[in-house]
């Protein structure tokens, strides 16, 4: 910590000044909810830190034609309070209900939680399921990546060093389009010993599945798709038995590891637990 | 905690045998790894890079043979510390190689991992689960190098 | 007088002004001109030779001021029942986590580094973590010499890696199981809990010029901390000052030392105050955690329900040193019958070394463990005999008049009314059975603690009144309760009172704040010390009004004639007269040694404690609704019923209660430390799980009232028996939801979930 440097940017310029300067020696700091508890122990240490809480430009929720657009510094408390994402994307207020508690929310930042890479965040699955984009600025540029394609491996991403997260992009909920995102954790507002994101599309005719995508997070580096359940719901009827096989197919396409929270073969009932659950839930429409 | 595996190798029992004890071939094979030499007393010493987003640890490592019946068995300990004192490990390793026919080896492997120290204390969670990737990765590099030696003779 | 004014209202408490406003003195609070900071090298292995230490890298960090390793400290073993504890790990470490240096710097920081610069040869000794397997002959032995050591306390049964055992028996257990008509067997397993008080331990220490210790530290219990600083520093008591701060939580975490000589010897060395605090994960590897327990249970009963016969045997893990393990096993060994008669029985309880940090107290120790197993077990008996649990425990229910396992002779059995109540405010005769959802009951006895507190009440110039005590206030309340009682006695409002703990320089001396003994005890203290000084001012008035001393009373701060209330005086006016005129000061002092009936000791055998003075009594009642796809386990309500013997506060009593019932929550459902060999796994709070708030359920909490005879005003402790219920409660609801019998805890939904497809498999 000593020979720790500290700057407060005041715009997104600066930030990427900096990282441009500094690269993979900066660290940058947003609502320090998993930076700071790594900084007090030593285990993180940055020449670095780059507090960008007070960047004005990356605090916003706003709607376009087909999309909400949401700041890298908002934060999970504002995202579960907004009216228009309660309007909208009712799965992100409904997720971060179960996200940790009401103080850490307060201060945690979207970014934060997808940079951090946790593969037990809550963000992740629920943003894979929406098909949501990021937005990463450099100093020489922006470029936009999928969320699935964001997450590399236990807390990496594809962030290259001189990139910040700016924005978050989410596509508008379709007519007949439902997204939910379920959890189970042993306190309830735990870390996740399974997250799942569930996005579904029906066609309006034949009630048969359009879209689908299953999104698991906490059973491995990284939040994953369950690609093998997803075809056995997708371009049919979501009946009792297709969730009931699909509910199959995600456990065995799915290696969880044994750990604190649980063991694997715990786990493996769980993914087929939730994904039959999240199935049922999303394809009932309960939810938009 | 316990991790064990079981890989089928390229190559006779005593070609695999020798690249396990091979320095240049244990720094290709584990992850992070920067450099591996043998001491005069037999021991391996060497230094293993571990980075987990934004905690970064560099262990020097020294592995003991305890046991050893050429070709066939391996026993050893390895002990490593990391240099910014985030914590350690102690790593019991069983390993046994058994011939499938003259040009393929089994290789069976049970060790026992105890990782303490703040980064232990800190994310058991995921150093779980990321020793048992670096061994998936370090069986993979090594059955790798021995598909490669074939193809060259 | 106007008597039972103050006793049983509720009252606000007298450190929740400066609790609130954020200006109480904590432990970590305490900060010195010069202070220097202190870290411990804690052992990497769990037994492991010392071969060498070298610190000369570490002492050449800058800003480092010493290091002590084991050959630099006095080499005497401490201990509050075997003395097998070094200061400081020399020959060989006992557990991960064993101190065996300290280093004190300028910085906290510094001296971390400079405890990881310490370089150790170690050679790696063959552990051992089961303490079933530390039983067995080939076994190693993790004290050789054991039997060397020095008890503190008399009749203790020690061999191999038994630190303690307490032997119980009565009847003859052999005519009792060929009586039985059915026998049941059961063995159950508990986990290690952490306290998890949100205050660390930290303590700062110096030595003034004339060679004085001082010492500030959060403890629960100054004079036992005064005892073993005095021994391992080889000063006479009176040559030592603890001074207890305000503690942010104890629940018998903090009744022992911990680094408090640590402290001392590198003040001493040094010359400067020394602090250390420890962090959460040192208090989770280092400190102590309740025991973890193997318990066996076989009973006997008759077709009708009524218990004949009960063998019981005990393991309780206590790691790498005795610490309380020998009376904590003898706690349990007093609990496992339960509230229930028992012609014949055989309790055999065992304290056993392995290679983990020492186990030691934690809120109703001994009891928590035994709780779960008989509780459990009584359940099984009950459903398996077809009987409603409640009328099953009703039918062997002990009464006044009973004799206990031990030999006593039982009075003020409140269990009965508790029970009575808690079916009452549960509905449970009336309850509904849903799918899944299910309802438990439990019910304890347990033991307070008597031995010895007194007080200091002090009359001021201006006729104001103080409280001095040695009995730390450890967010119990206990303090508010011992101001309520003066008041009462002095018949002065409550508010007026000042109340000091915790400073053995001005303090008389007292036990300590556990096992439930404080209000108990201290409150007969202080009634006592009250009537002293009554005596005392009514000597003095009785001078001065020409009235003789047996006519007066002291009303409303005004003492007079009982005959002629005309003849007054103010205690203003009698403090002012006593202090220039006659008698001087005025101070009520007392002690007291609670008395007891001592155990039977045809029946007892190793228990090191002397007998309670008297028992607790409670009952739970617990609805849970189970999800049979996860195993998740929901606690919809809590009904229990306590009983107070007197209530003093009921805020206090309701408060403490309610907190006990959540410790309970949090043992039943979640916490664990968990062990990977000798390594703890979990060593923070982001993986060790105790409850969140929003993890309270619906808690309704009813008081009975079966005077004690010996407590203050009829009053018994409550701080215990919450504790002990609600695991069995929760698991006997669980039976009742879904038809698993869950005998190991703590009840995850994992082994829910396992134990419920391991029973559909069963089915098959």
């Amino acid at each position: 910590m000593k020979d720790m440097r500290y700057i407060r940017a005041a715009s997104v310029t600066e930030v990427t000044d900096c990282l441009k300067k500094y690269g993979d020696k900066a660290k940058i700091l947003a609502g320090g909810q998993s930076l700071v508890p790594l900084l007090r122990q030593r285990l993180a240490r940055p020449g670095l830190l780059i507090d960008i809480s007070r960047v004005a430009d990356l605090k916003f929720i706003r709607k376009t034609k087909n999309t909400l657009k949401i700041g890298a510094l908002t934060t999970h408390r504002q995202l579960e309070t907004d009216p228009l994402i309660r309007e909208h994307l009712p799965i992100l207020a409904d997720m971060e209900k179960q996200l940790a508690s009401v103080q850490i929310r307060n201060l945690g930042t979207l970014g934060g939680n997808l940079c951090h890479a946790d593969p037990a965040g809550d963000v992740a699955p629920a943003l894979m399921a929406l098909g949501a984009k990021l937005k990463l600025i450099s100093a020489t540029g922006a470029r936009t990546m999928s969320v699935e394609n964001f997450f590399k491996d236990f807390f990496e991403t594809a962030i290259r060093p001189d990139e910040v997260l700016a924005e978050i992009d989410i596509p508008l909920l379709p007519d007949l389009g439902h997204a939910i995102y379920i959890k189970h954790s042993s306190r309830g507002v735990d870390t996740a010993i399974i997250g799942v994101g569930t996005f579904i599309l029906k066609d309006h005719d034949t009630d048969t599945c359009k879209e689908i995508r299953l999104c698991v997070g906490a059973v491995g580096p990284v939040p994953i798709r369950a690609k093998n359940a997803e075809a056995v719901i997708r371009g049919k009827v979501v009946t009792g038995k297709t969730i009931a096989e699909a509910g199959k197919k995600a456990r065995e396409e799915i290696s969880p590891v044994s750990d604190l929270q649980g063991s694997a073969e715990y786990k493996k009932e769980l993914i087929e637990v939730f994904i039959q659950r999240a199935l049922k839930a999303a394809s009932s429409g309960r939810r938009k | 905690m316990i991790i064990e595996s079981s890989i089928t190798l390229d190559g006779p029992v005593k070609e695999v045998w020798e690249k396990l004890l091979d320095p240049a071939c244990l720094k290709n094979c584990i992850p992070g790894c920067e450099s591996v030499s043998v001491q005069s007393n037999g021991e391996f010493k060497g230094t293993v890079k571990v980075k987990i987003g934004p905690i970064k640890a560099r262990f020097d490592v020294v592995l003991t043979i305890v046991e050893m019946q050429p070709p066939v068995r391996l026993v050893s300990k390895m002990q490593g510390r990391d240099r910014f004192h985030t914590g350690r490990f102690t790593q019991e390793n069983q390993l046994a190689l058994e011939e499938i026919n003259p040009d393929r080896t089994r290789l069976t492997y049970t060790s026992n991992l105890s990782i303490s120290g703040k980064i232990a204390t800190f994310g058991e969670r995921i150093f779980r689960a990321k020793a048992k990737e670096m061994e998936k990765n370090f069986l993979a590099s090594l059955s790798d190098i021995l598909k490669h030696e074939e193809r060259k003779q | 007088m106007a008597k039972n004014e103050i006793i049983g209202r509720p009252f606000a408490r007298v450190d929740g002004r400066r609790k609130a406003c954020g200006d109480a003195v904590y432990g970590p609070d305490i900060k010195m001109p010069g202070m220097l900071h202190a870290k411990f090298l804690a052992s990497p292995y769990p037994h492991a030779r010392i071969v060498h230490v070298d610190t000369e890298k570490a002492e050449k960090l800058s800003g480092v001021k010493t290091i002590l390793t084991a050959k630099d400290v006095p080499q005497v073993c401490w201990g509050l029942m075997v003395k097998d504890t070094p200061v400081l790990a020399g020959d060989k470490a006992r557990f991960m986590g064993e101190p065996l240096a300290v280093v004190a710097a300028t910085k906290r920081e510094i001296a971390e580094e400079a405890a990881e610069l310490i370089q150790v040869e170690y050679e790696e000794l063959k552990p051992v973590f089961d303490p079933e397997e530390a039983l067995g002959p080939g076994a190693p032995l993790i004290h050789e010499g054991a039997e060397a050591y020095a008890c503190a306390m008399p009749g203790l049964i020690r061999y191999g890696n038994v630190c303690g055992q307490t032997k119980i028996s009565g009847g003859d257990p052999e005519q009792g199981w060929r009586e039985s008509d059915l026998i049941f067997e059961d063995r159950f397993s508990t986990p290690v809990q952490h306290h998890g008080f949100i205050e660390p331990h930290a303590v700062t220490a110096r030595f003034d010029s004339n060679g004085r210790l001082e010492i500030w530290t959060s403890t629960q219990a100054i004079f036992a901390i005064r005892m073993a600083l005095g021994e391992i520093m080889g000063l006479p008591l009176n040559r030592i000052r603890v001074i207890g701060t305000e503690v942010g939580g104890g629940f018998g975490g903090k009744t022992d030392i911990t680094v408090e000589h640590f402290c001392a010897l590198l003040a001493r060395m040094t010359g400067k105050p020394v602090k250390m605090q420890l962090t959460r994960s040192e208090m989770m590897t280092y400190t102590s955690a309740r025991h973890g327990c193997v318990i066996h249970l076989k009973t006997g009963v008759k077709k009708d329900g009524k218990i004949v016969t009960r063998e019981a045997r005990l393991l309780f893990d206590t790691g790498g040193y005795a610490g309380h393990g020998p009376g904590v096993a003898a706690l349990g060994a007093n609990t496992i019958l339960g509230p229930y008669r028992t012609p014949h029985f055989k309790i055999d309880s065992l304290s056993v070394y392995t290679n983990k940090m020492n186990f030691s107290f934690m809120r109703g120790p001994g009891g928590v463990q035994a709780g779960f197993a008989c509780e459990s077990h009584m359940d099984r008996i009950a459903r398996e005999l077809n009987l409603d649990p409640l009328d099953f425990r009703i039918k062997n229910l002990i009464s006044d008049g009973d004799t206990s396992a031990t030999g006593q002779r039982m009075e003020a059995v409140g269990i009965q009314e508790a029970l009575n109540s808690v079916a009452k405010i549960s509905n449970w005769k009336q309850r509904k059975k849903s799918k899944n959802r299910g309802w438990g009951l439990c019910c304890c006895q347990y033991e307070l603690v008597g031995m010895t507190s007194s007080a200091l009440v002090k009359l001021s110039e201006d006729g104001s009144l103080h409280l001095v005590i040695g009995a730390i206030d450890h967010g119990q309340g206990s303090s508010t309760v011992l101001a309520q009682i003066l008041a009462q006695e002095m018949d002065i409002p409550a508010d007026q009172i000042a109340v000091t703990v915790g400073d053995t320089d001005t303090a008389p001396y007292d036990t300590g704040t556990f096992g439930d003994r404080v209000t108990f005890n201290m409150g007969n203290a202080v009634i006592e010390a009250a009537r002293d000084l009554k005596v005392q001012l009514f000597s003095g008035a009785a001078a001065m009004l020409e009235s003789p001393a047996e006519n007066l009373e002291l009303v409303g701060q005004m003492i007079r004639d009982r005959d002629n209330p005309e003849k007054a005086i103010s205690l203003l006016e009698l403090a002012m007269g006593s202090y220039f005129f006659q008698g001087g000061a005025p101070m009520g002092k007392s002690t007291v040694l609670a008395p007891f009936q001592a155990y039977a000791y045809e029946k007892v055998e190793g228990n090191p404690y002397p007998a309670t003075p008297a028992h607790t009594y409670a009952c739970q009642v617990v609805e849970v609704s189970v999800d049979r796809d996860t195993g998740m386990v929901r606690v919809e309500n809590i009904y229990s019923c306590h009983d107070a013997g007197r209530m003093i506060n009921p805020l206090g009593t309701e408060g403490q209660i309610q907190g006990g019932i959540m410790m309970g929550l949090g043992y039943a459902l979640w916490e664990e430390v968990v062990f990977d060999g000798g390594r703890v796994t979990n060593p923070n709070l982001i993986d060790y799980k105790m409850p969140f708030a929003i993890n309270q359920p619906k808690i309704r909490i009813a008081v009975t009232e079966t005077k004690t005879p010996n407590g203050p005003y009829g009053a018994r402790g409550v701080g215990n028996p919450p504790v002990l219920l609600p695991a069995a409660a929760i698991a006997n609801a669980i039976h009742d939801a879904v038809g698993v019998r869950i005998r190991e805890l703590p009840l995850t939904p994992e082994r829910v979930l396992f134990s419920l497809k391991r029973e559909a498999a069963n089915k098959k």
